[in-house]
């Protein structure tokens, strides 16, 4: 069976879309299942390695162009048996069928969130896309309830595969000298994702604010921004500046993943208080990582948390100072939850993801190459 | 369209009408819910097609220009079917009412549970005795059919052969280490795991061998009496009796040659080729 992948998803500008093409591509080839992978288009020097990859050809110009006309001309030229689209925009038409993953329909639920004055094509476009595909992926199954009543499409049209965590996001020896980035003190408390309006960030800055203003045991801590500034920075910032402490917010913008994985290990929690997410990578990578998690009770989070922090509703700021300040002062609360979440993480893998994932492609293809491996029929 | 839930595979070798009663029990246990179903058809000369092609698009056919074998026509047609659950199924049985629900409740009632087999009865109604003990050297003895057993039920060697006994009592679901291949419902990914059915096994003990490869890579096989399928015993394999019982002795030694004495100058499968080779032959003389 071959596979033909969107090549410009291992390019794609955005963090967690790379993340989960790169993760996804590796652990299917690790299956040891009948399963060639080929990119198409992109970068080839950007794909994982030791996979095909198909170059593009002349095509209409912007990424809409490629992947309306480019993609399924080189599925064709490829010969692939499916195209997987691994992040929302997939060909209308083509002669392989098409599987789509859809990591969050933020955009649809909540278009106020994204007040561009193109964002309405974006929407056609990631709408027709969705209902052209074979068979849709997601992240979680609130994903998939929200993919399904936003679209209209039905439920068993949509599979759910979680999102694994690398063996890189692991909790390191506690006394092992820490790099911190510059300007980064502890204590701090940690958000990894860019910042924009859906965060809710305002809650944890004002949280962190009290907590220094009221605490003893809290008096330096400090909120550290681990993600690309999406508009709303600058007032966090301001905030900070405003209560007399700028020390007290951290921009760090984009960080690379070996000093994300520093980040984690250095932080006594992260704080996730977002009102929308398809998954919540950061949370997941947070567990595995060790660091105790204090996040909203909303969308996707609670079932990637589980009961492995503390959940929130996302405006309740007394609540979020409170959790703040127990997480700085209680040690076995700390502990508990390290241990928990650790052991949580585990179940999260790639390979999952890949299994499942797998299990759709045959699905898509209405073959199973797995049998019939000796005798010629 | 919606994706199948239940794939049904069906080897068929000249079964004819009751292959239609097999599937039409199919599709009478599958109701509304989304199902497929492929006869793999192994060189019939009756009217085994047409009895197919009654199903419309649900029901597949592929057509074997010779016979392959049962485990490879599975594997042909698994391969040509996607559902999450797998019903193997023999044309010549057929599934008494609700019997695919309960296997299915049993399949997915443990993530480790990779295939569940029901109660099979003759059409008389007596037990043919699906849970079955893994076989040893023992088994050419004790085994499901032979003289020895029919004498001596009770004895022990008799019971860890054929343990549906023990099940009929309480009347639930038990672990065992191996189903008949009459009648299956088992887990697409469990099957995968292994590739399917080994494809040098002709007819017979195939599924002996499937079940085993399955316990070892940590799946269990389930017996559920609660559910029921009727199966007539041989009649595929009647039309051709004397290939059949060469089939028969040389999957049992092929299976006794993998599992329990895999090295090539083992005594034990030295002797095993000399005592299955003599049973062979007395067979091939009693038919005749």
């Amino acid at each position: 069976m071959r596979i033909g992948i969107d090549g410009r998803a291992f390019t794609s500008p955005a963090a967690g879309v790379r993340r989960y093409a790169t993760h996804l591509v590796s652990a299917l080839m690790d299956l040891g299942e009948p399963l060639q992978i080929v990119a198409l288009g992109g970068d080839p020097a950007m794909g994982p390695p030791g996979i095909e990859h198909i170059a593009e050809r002349a095509h209409p110009p912007t990424n809409l162009g490629w992947t309306l006309m480019g993609l399924p001309a080189a599925a064709a030229r490829a010969r692939v048996d499916l195209i997987h689209a691994p992040a929302y925009t997939a060909p209308f038409v083509s002669r392989a069928p098409v599987v789509l993953t859809i990591h969050d329909v933020s955009y649809e639920r909540h278009p106020e969130w994204y007040p561009y004055r193109r964002d309405w094509m974006r929407r056609a476009f990631y709408r027709r896309s969705a209902r052209a595909a074979a068979h849709i992926l997601t992240d979680s199954a609130f994903s998939a309830r929200e993919i399904s009543e936003a679209y209209a499409i039905d439920p068993a049209r949509i599979t759910v595969a979680p999102l694994g965590v690398g063996s890189g996001f692991a909790a390191g020896d506690p006394d092992a000298p820490m790099d911190l980035p510059a300007g980064v003190t502890t204590p701090f408390v940690l958000h990894v994702g860019d910042l924009h309006e859906r965060r809710n960030l305002p809650v944890v800055v004002d949280a962190v604010l009290e907590a220094r203003r009221h605490f003893g045991g809290a008096a330096a801590v400090s909120l550290v921004l681990a993600g690309v500034d999406r508009g709303v920075g600058e007032g966090l910032c301001a905030m900070a500046a405003a209560a007399g402490v700028p020390e007290a917010v951290v921009r760090l913008g984009a960080v690379e993943d070996d000093r994300l994985q520093v980040l984690y290990r250095g932080a006594s929690a992260l704080v996730y208080p977002s009102r929308y997410e398809g998954f919540g990578l950061p949370v997941l990578e947070a567990m595995a990582s060790g660091t105790p998690v204090i996040a909203s009770r909303a969308a996707s989070i609670p079932e990637v948390l589980g009961d492995c922090g503390i959940l929130l509703d996302p405006d309740d700021r007394g609540g979020w100072t409170d959790a703040i300040v127990r997480m700085l002062n209680d040690e076995h609360l700390r502990a508990d939850l390290h241990a928990r979440g650790v052991a949580r993480a585990a179940t999260f893998s790639w390979a999952r993801t890949a299994r499942i994932t797998y299990a759709v492609y045959v699905q898509a293809v209405g073959r199973d190459p797995r049998f019939n491996l000796v005798k010629p029929s | 369209m919606i994706a199948p839930d239940v794939a049904a595979v069906l080897v068929n070798f000249n079964a004819g009408p009751e292959l239609q009663v097999a599937l039409q029990s199919i599709a009478d246990e599958c109701g509304t819910r989304p199902w497929e179903a492929v006869v793999v058809d192994n060189g019939s000369t009756d009217a085994s097609q047409a009895a197919a092609a009654q199903f419309g698009p649900r029901v597949r056919l592929i057509q074997n220009a010779a016979n392959v074998g049962f485990g490879c026509g599975v594997n042909q047609g698994l391969a040509a079917t996607t559902a999450p659950l797998v019903l193997i199924m023999n044309p010549d049985c057929h599934l008494a009412a609700g019997a695919l629900t309960t296997l299915e409740a049993e399949l997915l009632s443990s993530v480790t549970c990779g295939v569940v087999g029901p109660r099979i009865l003759d059409p008389d109604g007596s037990e043919q005795g699906n849970a079955r003990g893994d076989p040893d050297m023992l088994t050419g003895l004790f085994g499901r059919t032979s003289p020895l057993r029919r004498l001596l039920p009770r004895l022990a060697v008799s019971q860890r052969n054929v343990v549906a006994r023990e099940a009929d009592r309480d009347d639930t679901a038990l672990t065992v280490d191996w189903l008949s291949g009459a009648c299956l419902l088992a887990r697409r990914e469990a099957l995968a795991a292994v590739r399917g059915f080994d494809e040098r096994y002709f007819l017979y003990w195939e599924d002996a061998d499937l079940c085993r490869r399955l316990r070892a890579r940590g799946y269990s096989v389930r017996y559920a009496p609660m559910a029921t399928a009727v199966h007539h015993v041989g009649r595929s394999s009647r039309t051709a009796r004397k290939s059949s019982i060469r089939a028969f002795h040389d999957g049992a030694y092929l299976y006794y040659a993998t599992h329990v004495a895999p090295g090539a100058f083992n005594p034990k499968r030295i002797a095993a080729r000399i005592l299955l080779t003599a049973r062979c032959w007395v067979k091939l003389v009693a038919a005749g």
